[in-house]
């Protein structure tokens, strides 16, 4: 019997995790296997581990700030989604030397992994795909790498989102067959039968007061002065703080918001640096209008994600997720994790805690995005 | 500045710090402005950081890059496309090159297009880059000489080839002066191109001229092989006079046993012996001369050898050799043969006409004989009849007459001998006829009934006399017999039943048999033993009949009977049962024809009449027979009828007296002596009396002269005469005669 399975290994050691992993996972016709590996395991005990059990499968995935599968929230654990059988194919691509790398070329690759599905599913339409991403959390180009992958993507739905490294912001990896890698991105296009949805959701809305990034390093994703002040300074003033109050859980609760047209953006913030500079987790740029952003119902808004999707799909067989780590932070500020964590566990969820995520062509913060798949078929 | 404590100190501050305060912010503003300002300037510029890509792509949407995405696609959905068509085009090469045949394609403009290696092999030498134009190809190859053409082609060989280049047909061949032979096809492409494609069929052609000279050595052998099979001599002699062909009987013919090696001297030798022989004409045509020939020629030792010879195509001499010598004696042999045959056809025709003429003889004396017969029939019966028929009237008229009982009884049986004498010499009579076959049965098809009835009319007295029934069953079924002879037989049937019937009945009936009609008499009499049934048919056999009468058969009926149902070739059949009955009969067969009515005699015809009625009457009497006319003269006194005699008209006229009364009527013999019938008599006295009616009497029973009696409006009665009958015709005569004296 074709279809989705979803896993979760808390076993420590590198062999027994793999093992429990691809004996939940493994099936006949397997054409993906996504992993979202807690980076406190030893990473390349536990590739050489994974390796020797699933082989030549495809597999794809990144470290996490935390997990989300079976149970819930999840920590220092392993979770695992496997696709297979009539209903599914996928193809892989990875994007090296992300640094390096311009557009043109990464376009190349997208397009290449998006042409190859064709070769794995001659029965797959344009609607039948979907995208993912996993992008090297730290390289800080998820911006030219969403734009580029939905360039070639010619219109096909992309969510994705930023490995994580707990709350380290030091050194994050992408996963494939093999190994880990870092300043690479993977592109993973599915082709599927089954009805999907793509979907995002955020609750933060538009604060009234605005201020101007005056200072900036964008290629370092640093703010230096908001409104002409030192940037950390002038952040703890408009969210009511003092400077030593700044902490990442302060972070998730306050976060900056951009307005671009009609839409609102969160822009979070990473760290305060040592020159009070704010170090972001996506672009920025000088002349940027930004709000302190005013959050909503996270838990309602959630649900009402989950509805929505139950609306369209019935009760999705697993949703892949990109849950930034932020609203992880707000919700234990609020003691909410665990209510969120039932409701992601209902949907079946398979994702990880991001340090940023990809909707379409936009790089955004503190988000919930992902991909809904259906029980049955379209 | 005097320090006067606080106040004047912090007014100073006061301002300072707000002063800078104020610069302060207005800095800030100035350089938010700046920023703003810049980030406006900049706009969303793909080149301008990864801000800018968000904004655009926020802003945007996806669109431009769906569509920059499609762009994309089709270029590579370009790229792939030509990729395969570079496979294409390369899988194709690799084909055109794996071809075993010379090719070359050519565009629209007759440009080559491409070649292949075998093409450039083939035309060696030759222009063949793409882009050459065919023509100067062509051009080429003649030039340099390549082609073998025939001398009859009309032409250059150039444009022939270009002609057959335009309008591509039928493949056809080229062959190269080095001796290659190619087949050339070529055909149109789609686009307007041509392909022409080269076979080289050198070895085809090879083998073929092989397999054909094989074929012909071994026709010659054939050939050489059937003339020396032949008994006849051939020799054939070419326009040079040289043999070119012979067989061995041709040799034995020249008397030639050892027959040299070389060719030219056989022929010399064979020339020579012919010309020895004054055969020459053998060995070729004489000048003048036309090509057949044919020639007797005798050897010393006798024989004869027919030599035809032919002038064929080419001015070869055919000459064959035939000895005829066997053939020509056949031929005389034939001939004498012939000849022999001839005159023994000649002496045999004799015969046949002598023998001819000996059968005609013999034939017209048999003939002369049944004449003879028939005429003495004819006269036996008259002659011996007659007076026996005047015994019967003189019989008869003595009966009328008033007697004593035992007269009257001696009449009676005086009467029934001489009835016994008639029945007898009657059967007799009729039976010598049947022998001599003088009475030859006259087949007719008529209604069996009429016969039927009138055969049992007649014997309705003599059968209620015996107190017997008789019955006629007749159907309407129509026969083919000889009613005469039927009726006779009928009649000598029923006779024979009521003799030997005393009680019960008789009936004359008919039955449907398989072959026919059974017509026959039933009786109830006392029937036939089987031993018997045979013994009855002979002649003068007579069983003990049942019946008392005084009169008994003579024993002749049924053998007459038995001959006449022979002539008819009717079969008879009798089947009888002692004591319980008889059927005695003759199966007809049936005719489809239709039924010819029977003419019956007069006799018939007499109704009833009245026994005074004659009173008065007169009657002339013409017979030749004086005792005759004696005793009807007496029978017809005796009714009382004025009666005068003659034995000829002529005599009657002269002996009638000239006052006499005229007579009513003429009765008149048939047979009259002297070269007229009854009927002239008759018509000399209607001459000179007027139409009287009038009977003839005849003892024939033939239709002729029953035709001729009818045919003169007269009335016939038979012989022998019955008293009765006579009455009955005379008394119905008078009755209806028209005239009227």
């Amino acid at each position: 019997m074709s279809g989705v399975r979803r896993a979760i290994t808390q076993a420590g050691e590198p062999q027994i995790a793999a093992q429990e992993l691809f004996s939940a996972l493994w099936q006949t016709q397997c054409c993906l296997v996504l992993l979202f590996v807690s980076p406190d395991y030893d990473l390349a005990s536990l590739a050489a581990a994974l390796k020797q059990c699933f082989g030549t499968v495809n597999l794809a995935g990144c470290t996490t700030s935390g997990e989300i599968g079976p149970g819930g929230y999840h920590e220092h654990s392993v979770v695992g989604i496997s696709l297979a059988g009539s209903d599914f194919a996928a193809s892989i691509g990875l994007i090296r030397a992300l640094s390096q790398m311009d557009a043109a070329d990464m376009q190349a690759t997208v397009r290449q992994t998006r042409l190859a599905i064709y070769d794995a599913a001659p029965w797959a339409r344009h609607e039948n795909l979907f995208a993912i991403t996993l992008i090297d959390g730290m390289c800080g180009c998820e911006e030219v790498v969403a734009s580029a992958a939905c360039g070639a993507l010619a219109g096909i739905p992309l969510r994705g989102g930023s490995a994580g490294d707990g709350l380290y912001f030091q050194r994050t990896f992408v996963l494939d067959q093999d190994g880990f890698h870092s300043d690479c991105a993977l592109i993973v296009v599915v082709a599927t039968r089954r009805r999907f949805r793509a979907f995002k959701t955020e609750h933060f809305t538009a604060g009234q007061e605005k201020s101007v990034v005056t200072g900036a390093d964008p290629r370092r994703r640093i703010v230096t002065e908001i409104n002409a002040e030192p940037a950390a300074a002038e952040y703890a003033r408009i969210t009511g703080r003092k400077l030593d109050q700044l902490t990442p859980a302060s972070f998730a609760t306050h976060p900056m918001v951009v307005r671009v047209g009609e839409q609102c953006f969160v822009r979070s913030i990473q760290q305060v640096n040592p020159d009070l500079s704010l170090a972001f987790l996506c672009a920025i740029d000088e002349g940027v209008v930004l709000t302190v952003g005013q959050g909503g119902d996270l838990i309602g808004n959630l649900r009402q994600n989950f509805s929505d999707i139950e609306a369209e799909l019935g009760v999705p067989e697993a949703v892949i997720a990109f849950d930034c780590i932020l609203r992880g932070l707000e919700l234990d500020q609020h003691g909410l994790r665990a209510e969120a964590g039932r409701l992601m566990d209902e949907n079946h969820t398979i994702g990880f805690s991001t340090y940023g995520e990809q909707y379409e062509a936009m790089h955004v913060n503190q988000t919930l995005s992902g991909i809904a798949i259906g029980a049955e078929n379209a | 500045m005097p320090d006067t404590g606080l106040a004047p100190a912090t007014g100073r501050h006061a301002a300072d710090a707000a002063m800078q305060a104020l610069l302060r912010e207005n800095e800030k503003l100035r350089k938010i402005n700046r920023a703003l300002m810049a980030s406006a300037e900049r706009g969303p510029d793909v080149n301008g950081g990864a801000f800018a890509l968000f904004q655009t792509a926020a802003a945007l949407g996806n669109q431009v890059q769906e569509r920059t995405a499609a762009l994309t696609d089709a270029l590579a959905e370009l790229t792939r496309a030509k990729e395969k068509e570079a496979q294409a085009k390369q899988r194709l090469a690799a084909a055109i090159e794996a071809i075993n045949q010379g090719i070359v394609l050519c565009d629209a403009d007759d440009r080559i297009v491409v070649t292949n290696e075998r093409y450039r092999e083939l035309w060696g030498g030759l222009p063949a880059e793409p882009g050459t134009q065919f023509a100067e190809v062509v051009s080429g190859a003649a030039a340099r000489g390549m082609v073998a053409t025939e001398q009859d082609t009309e032409g250059s060989w150039e444009d022939f080839r270009m002609q057959r280049h335009r309008t591509p047909g039928e493949p056809f061949v080229i062959q190269f002066r080095d001796g290659t032979w190619l087949q050339v096809s070529e055909r149109r492409v789609p686009g307007g191109g041509t392909v022409s494609l080269y076979t080289d069929i050198t070895e085809v052609k090879r083998d073929e001229a092989q397999r054909r000279e094989r074929e012909l050595a071994e026709k010659s052998r054939l050939l050489q092989a059937t003339l020396d099979n032949l008994s006849k001599g051939v020799s054939v002699f070419d326009a040079r006079r040289q043999l070119v062909a012979f067989n061995p009987a041709f040799m034995e013919f020249l008397r030639i046993a050892d027959r040299p090696a070389d060719p030219a001297e056989i022929s010399d030798l064979c020339i020579e012996r012919l010309d020895l022989l004054g055969l020459s004409f053998v060995h070729g045509p004489l000048d003048n001369e036309e090509g057949r020939h044919l020639q007797e020629h005798k050897t010393p030792d006798g024989r004869t050898i027919e030599i035809r010879r032919s002038v064929m195509p080419g001015g070869f001499s055919v000459a064959t050799f035939m000895d005829v010598t066997e053939r020509l004696r056949i031929s005389e042999a034939l001939q004498e043969a012939n000849e022999g045959l001839e005159k023994r056809v000649e002496a045999r025709t004799v015969e046949l006409i002598r023998a001819n003429a000996e059968i005609l003889a013999a034939k017209a004396e048999a003939e002369m004989m049944n004449l003879s017969k028939t005429k003495f029939f004819a006269a036996a019966n008259h002659d011996l009849l007659q007076p026996l028929a005047a015994a019967r009237v003189f019989a008869s008229a003595l009966s009328e007459r008033r007697l004593s009982a035992h007269n009257r009884e001696l009449v009676r049986h005086a009467l029934s001998a001489l009835d016994s004498v008639d029945d007898m010499l009657t059967a007799l009579l009729d039976i010598a006829k049947l022998d001599a076959g003088v009475m030859p049965p006259a087949l007719c098809s008529f209604s069996v009934r009429e016969v039927m009835l009138r055969v049992g009319e007649e014997y309705k007295l003599i059968a209620a006399r015996q107190k017997l029934r008789l019955r006629v069953f007749a159907g309407e079924a129509v026969i083919t017999s000889d009613p005469r002879l039927l009726a006779r037989i009928l009649r000598n049937l029923v006779s024979n039943a009521l003799r030997y019937t005393s009680t019960g009945g008789v009936l004359i009936g008919h039955r449907r048999v398989p072959e026919g009609l059974l017509v026959g008499v039933w009786d109830t009499g006392i029937g036939v033993a089987a031993d018997q049934q045979e013994e009855i048919f002979e002649e003068f056999r007579r069983l003990p009949q049942a019946s008392d009468r005084s009169y008994r058969g003579a024993g002749l009926g049924l053998s007459i009977v038995r001959r006449a149902s022979r002539m008819l070739g009717h079969r008879m059949v009798v089947r009888s049962y002692p004591g319980r009955g008889s059927l005695f009969g003759i199966v007809v067969p049936i005719s489809h024809a239709p039924a010819v009515c029977l003419k019956r005699p007069d006799n018939s015809q007499a109704g009833p009449c009245g026994p005074g009625s004659l009173r008065g009457r007169r009657v002339q009497l013409i017979d030749d027979e004086p005792h005759v006319l004696q005793a009807l003269s007496v029978l017809l006194t005796g009714w009382g009828m004025g009666v005068s005699g003659a034995a000829s008209a002529t005599q009657a006229l002269t002996e009638f007296a000239e006052d006499a009364a005229r007579p009513d009527m003429i009765i008149a013999d048939y047979r009259l002596e002297g070269a007229g019938t009854g009927l002239d008599a008759i018509a000399v006295l209607r001459r000179r009396w007027g139409d009287l009616p009038a009977i003839v009497v005849t003892a024939d029973h033939g239709t002729e002269v029953q035709q001729e009696v009818s045919a003169a409006g007269l009335h016939l009665l038979h012989k022998p005469v019955r008293p009765a009958r006579l009455r009955s015709l005379i008394t119905h005569v008078l009755q209806h005669s028209t005239f009227d004296a």
